[in-house]
């Protein structure tokens, strides 16, 4: 909502500057976003009298003439009918400029200088018209405002008689003006309309409101609303000839109230200059005189109204009714729209003529013939219009205020105004009485307001006088009813409800910066949930072991999934899908970690990063039979690259498959994860020969390893990367708090063995056999691997080391020697191992 | 001893010669001696058992008995002088040996050190750990709600209806015309209260991820994070909600900072505010990030809906609360002059590795 400062001050005039209304119009909330400067583009423009006009000698149509311009004479060529001596007249003398053309059509949201740039404004040049030089141009309106040549039918403006000469045009006719531009929340429906807001500005002021006298006089802005609209219309109030319009509706549970006005006798036209300009400033194009008549009383009561040419409706009758299948409308901009089922439509004899609430046809929209007009003014169901709106994809001015519910008491009071505003441009006479038909009474609406109640919420005590003086300067009503108050609300207040909304208009005008913050005084000992503290416990390790952690979205895309190459039933593969996602990259719910990591990783690779460890916590989903779907806590690791480079004393570290074990290990050991071994061969998307499934106790808890070369291809990785994900849930169970054992008080023995074993069997085999027969065995370490001469073909060497100890003594080296025989006979006859 | 001289006898007087002999020559000696191995030789050469000095005291019992501590102190004065002076000399050529070594040892120190990988954690969890312990320490439980959520989780219960304007603020994902992913954390309070089973007080924050439909640009991302946080008892005030919302902004943007509530609308509570803090930018003087108003909308909050208290199970004649919700990107944001949302979601380790 755009509010032209001047159009506001017309109905209360604030006692403080521009900028000081915008703030304190914030601060109650209607909140004011921008404040602009709208200053007319055009420069040197002045008013000047027509003195004498001749024939154009070479051109029939054409006139020159000689104006006075306060003192100086030109010599101008015209072509309006309005150029005629005696006139006095819009003119731009050499060197003044115009607006610069299209300058009032960009009137985006977000008005700042930057977005007026663009052309400058047009400097007006003597120039030879025809033989003739033209010192200078006569003025349409159109011109002065837009920069653009006169709209058909346009004349040069034509001031009133006695009009000095030589006066500056912005001056003269006003034009500098400022903007508030609301950004109003959805509850200030109210103050979609200049009185609105001139209502909110008046109960912060003091300063009353100053209502055109048509609206005065239907008490628009008392609690009881305009309820004593006499009776409702009927054929009976019909004077005159002419077609009658008969009242139907169809669907009152859509529409309960519609009121039609019939103006006979109107001249077609332009708005006079002010109107047009006000009509910019709001953010609305000049139509004609007639369409711009019912939006200016839209803009100004909140109502939104509709001019139809009464000789083009057919048949004498006008049907409020939820559209037929099949049926559509070619609407006022040209489209032609197939209607909605259950759409709201105003129908003649032959068919849809508008879109309530949202649009009139081209067929019945008035225009340079019409003479006779029928105005529409009515209350539509808002989840209605809304619905139909929202369907075809099509948002009015109309349709903005429809759509929260306007004062279903203003249809007469609006209808009669706009009435008004056509017959003071367009002359005509309005037939008294209206058609009409109304299927509800609006209920009077009452809140009880409990003071003890409003002093607990604002947590202050508040004197009944100060309550019920905010509540009356905002149009509300207020009797003492048992020491509490009785509120009646105006019926235009449709979003006051109960009695929390009356706390909030008191709390709102009283100020929110008047309130002091009081300390929570119970004292409550908070609990953090166990999942919660061991994220945090999981991010501390993690970030010790040396990765970044990140944050990737949680919306991933069928290619996301493809690329992984799970197979066609595993749950990963089966995502749930978003309805209406915003591109397909982004239309599933991720399933795994992992291709966001991979992602992360590819994005480093970019940057050049020559390694790269990323790690996240996160949600992942899967569909169920439930009605939502699951969500999973998961844990991923990624690393790729050179993750430490070669320097001129070490080698590099890369992100091996090694690499990722160490880090997983320390990981579960720093978590308390007791018995971990592995599985060899975790699937996709993961390389069969470099991975594993990783367990505890007999439970998977996760997968890790290299990435299949498959995959890597996919995201562009050409160096060694490594992944690892686990269950967050799952390590949770397995994870032990931290529990003193005591230190060993003995000294250990270390012994080293190596062997010579079946190239294909794994270390761990070893490991588990040592660690079943061993006795006092505490520590195990594979310290060196060797193929290759002169170990023969088919054969590795493995060198181990193991650690002795006994809690209560010293081992001897006898004991610790039968322990070492006992291992060497067992690998030699279960593996296969011999000592080298 | 000089006065005795003479009352000496011839051979004690030779010996006497001798060891004054064998002490010039050795002190001669001992300075061109320049390893511990020839040091030990020139030891074992006087001092050994076979050594000169050992011999000359083995001739002592040539000499008659009263001269023979005249002579025998003259040759221990000397052992004891040789042995002292071949620990100072034994000193020295260690000190220069390890002189020599820590030359040899010495380093090019401009070389670089051995890398260590220094982790990092996220700056949304760096922030988010912080808001927790402010809130935590006014007594805040922790409650995390699930993020895709029944369209009467998301809405209805908190009094938005089907149809309701106000789902027009938020551009919402649906998976089915039932189900929506969270457009706020919100629905947190109706499933947190619920958990309270009708206990006073209650105190939660809810910090989740929650998605709108918007395309991601500077300041906006599809997906993002938010903090919400309601307190119902007996008598919550307004006026307890701003020294939360204070409390916070003091602890979070610094003591200085300040706090402003103008009137704003969310269909969950009534009256409802935005929450501005000075500009954590320009102190409030204007700038671009605050656009020249010298304030920041940080979270939304109000007084608890009584539709929503109701459908957390409390009775709203009994009780009043309090709620509010803000965006920690946003929070995040403000605090470490960050200018682009997407840069959260980046995995970028330039950006990350700035915050740990």
């Amino acid at each position: 909502m755009k509010v032209p400062w001047k159009w506001l001050m017309e109905y209360c005039r604030s006692p403080w500057s521009v900028e000081e209304t915008a703030e304190r119009l914030t601060m109650v909330g209607v909140s004011v976003e921008n404040v602009v400067h709208d200053s007319f583009e055009g420069k040197g423009l002045i008013t000047a009298k027509v003195v004498s006009v001749f024939p154009h000698p070479q051109r029939p149509g054409l006139s020159v003439g000689y104006v006075d311009a306060g003192g100086r004479r030109y010599a101008v060529v015209s072509g309006a009918p309005g150029f005629k001596p005696g006139v006095v007249t819009a003119f731009a003398p050499p060197g003044s400029k115009l607006p610069r053309k299209g300058s009032q059509k960009k009137q985006g949201p977000a008005e700042d200088d930057s977005s007026r740039s663009g052309p400058e404004a047009l400097e007006v040049l003597a120039r030879d018209v025809h033989g003739v030089l033209s010192e200078g141009m006569v003025l349409s309106a159109n011109e002065i405002l837009t920069g653009e040549g006169p709209r058909p039918g346009e004349d040069i403006l034509i001031f009133p008689e006695g009009t000095a000469s030589g006066l500056p045009l912005d001056e003269f006719l006003d034009l500098d003006d400022y903007v508030l531009e609301l950004d109003l929340t959805p509850n200030f429906s109210h103050c979609l309309s200049i009185i609105g807001v001139a209502v909110e500005l008046s109960a912060i002021s003091g300063v009353p409101v100053r209502l055109p006298k048509t609206l005065a006089s239907w008490s628009f802005l008392d609690p009881a609303g305009s309820l004593e609209t006499g009776d409702d219309s009927s054929a009976a109030a019909w004077e005159g000839e002419g077609p009658r319009i008969e009242v139907v509706l169809e669907d009152p549970d859509l529409c309960p109230h519609y009121v039609g006005k019939v103006i006979r006798d109107v001249k077609w036209g332009y708005s006079p200059i002010q109107v047009e300009r006000r009509l910019y400033l709001a953010g609305m194009r000049p139509i004609n005189a007639l369409v711009d008549a019912t939006n200016y009383a839209m803009l100004e009561t909140g109502q939104p109204l509709h001019a139809f040419d009464l000789d083009k409706l057919a048949g004498g009758v006008i049907q409020v009714r939820r559209s037929r299948p099949g049926e559509s409308i070619v609407t006022l901009d040209g489209v032609v729209r197939e209607l909605p089922p259950e759409s709201l439509v105003i129908a003649d004899a032959r068919g849809p003529v508008a879109i309530a609430g949202i649009m009139g046809g081209k067929e019945t929209e008035v225009s340079e013939t019409t003479r006779n007009v029928f105005l529409e003014s009515a209350w539509f169901s808002p989840r209605s219009v809304r619905a139909t709106s929202m369907r075809l994809g099509l948002r009015t001015e109309a349709l903005i205020r429809f759509e929260k519910g306007v004062d279903p008491t203003a249809q007469v009071a609006c209808v009669e105004r706009a009435a008004e505003l056509i017959t003071r441009v367009s002359g005509g006479t309005p037939l008294p009485g209206w058609s009409r038909a109304r299927a509800f009474e609006p209920p009077r609406r009452k809140t009880v307001l409990d003071l003890r109640y409003l002093e607990k919420v604002l947590g202050q005590s508040m004197e009944k006088d100060q309550v019920e003086g905010i509540l009356r300067r905002l149009g509300f009503s207020v009797q003492d009813k048992d020491g509490d108050l009785e509120v009646s609300v105006p019926p235009r207040r449709v979003d006051v409800a109960e009695q929390v909304d009356l706390i909030e208009e008191v709390a709102r005008h009283l100020g929110y910066g008047s309130f002091l913050g009081q300390p929570l005084n119970v004292t409550v000992s908070p609990n953090v949930p166990a999942v919660a503290v061991y994220k945090e416990r999981l991010r501390d390790f993690l970030r010790c072991l040396g990765g970044s952690e990140v944050v990737t979205n949680s919306l991933c895309g069928p290619d996301d999934i493809a690329a992984m190459g799970w197979e066609a039933d595993d749950p990963r593969a089966n995502p749930v899908k978003l309805e209406n996602p915003l591109t397909s990259d982004e239309s599933l719910l991720r399933t795994s970690l992992l291709p966001g990591l991979l992602k992360g990783l590819e994005t480093n690779k970019r940057y050049k990063a020559a390694g790269t460890v990323i790690w996240e916590i996160g949600t992942v989903f899967f569909p169920s039979k439930e009605e939502l779907p699951l969500e999973k806590l998961q844990l991923a690791i990624a690393a790729y690259g050179v993750l430490s480079p070669k320097t001129w004393n070490a080698p590099p570290l890369e992100a091996d498959f090694y690499y990722m074990k160490g880090l997983v290990q320390s990981l579960l050991e720093g978590l308390g994860v007791d018995d971990v071994t592995v599985e060899k061969r975790a699937g996709m998307p993961f390389h069969p020969g470099r991975s594993c499934k990783v367990l505890s106790k007999g439970v998977t808890l996760g997968e890790m390893g290299e990435v299949h070369p498959l995959v890597l291809e996919k995201y562009g990785l050409d160096r060694r990367t490594a992944l690892a994900w686990f269950d967050v849930e799952a390590l949770r169970a397995m994870s032990r708090e931290p529990r003193y054992q005591p230190v060993p008080r003995f000294p250990r023995v270390e012994r080293d063995l190596a062997v010579i074993a079946p190239e294909e069997l794994e270390a761990g085999a070893i490991e588990r056999l040592v660690r079943r027969e061993a006795k006092h065995l505490v520590g195990f370490r594979v310290f060196d691997l060797w193929k290759g001469a002169p170990v023969p073909a088919g054969k590795k060497s493995i060198a181990f080391s193991m650690i002795f100890g006994a809690p209560d003594r010293t081992l001897t080296d006898d004991e610790v020697t039968l322990e070492i025989q006992k291992i060497v006979r067992k690998l030699e006859e279960e593996l296969n191992v011999t000592l080298r | 001893m000089d006065e005795n001289k003479g009352s000496l006898s011839a051979p004690a007087m030779s010996l006497l010669g001798e060891i004054g002999k064998m002490e010039q020559s050795a002190l001669t000696e001992l300075e061109t001696i320049s390893s511990e191995q020839e040091l030990e030789q020139f030891r074992t050469r006087y001092l050994g058992r076979k050594g000169l000095l050992t011999a000359v005291l083995r001739r002592l019992g040539e000499l008659p008995q009263e001269e023979r501590p005249v002579v025998g102190q003259r040759a221990n004065a000397l052992r004891q002088k040789l042995e002292e002076e071949i620990t100072h000399r034994d000193e020295a050529l260690r000190r220069e040996a390890l002189a020599r070594s820590l030359e040899r040892e010495q380093l090019d120190v401009t070389l670089p050190g051995i890398p260590f990988r220094r982790g990092t954690l996220h700056p949304l969890t760096l922030a988010l750990r912080q808001i927790l312990d402010i809130f935590v320490g006014m007594g805040f439980s922790v409650f995390e709600s699930r993020e895709v959520e029944t369209d009467e989780m998301n809405f209805v219960f908190l009094n938005v209806p089907p149809g309701h304007p106000a789902r027009d603020m938020q551009a919402t994902f649906y998976v089915n015309p039932e189900v929506v992913l969270r457009t706020q954390t919100s629905p947190g309070q109706i499933r947190g209260m619920r958990t309270y089973e009708g206990r006073l007080p209650v105190r939660f924050i809810v910090p989740g991820r929650v998605y709108r439909r918007d395309p991601a640009d500077v300041s906006h991302h599809p997906v993002f994070h938010q903090i919400e946080g309601i307190a119902v008892d007996r008598d919550i005030s307004f006026r307890n909600l701003v020294w939360v919302l204070e409390e916070f902004a003091r602890k979070f943007f610094g003591p200085d900072t300040r706090i402003r509530l103008r009137p704003s609308y969310f269909p969950f509570t009534e009256p409802s505010a935005e929450m501005e803090v000075s500009c954590t930018i320009c102190r409030g003087k204007g700038c671009s990030v605050c656009k020249y108003s010298g304030w920041l909308e940080v979270a939304g909050a109000g007084m608890v809906h009584p539709v929503v208290l109701r459908n957390g199970g409390y009775d709203p004649d009994e009780v009043t609360g309090f709620a509010f919700g803000m965006g920690l990107e946003r929070l995040t944001m403000l605090k470490l002059g960050i200018d682009d949302i997407r840069l959260f979601y980046s995995c970028d380790t330039r950006f990350l590795r700035q915050f740990a």
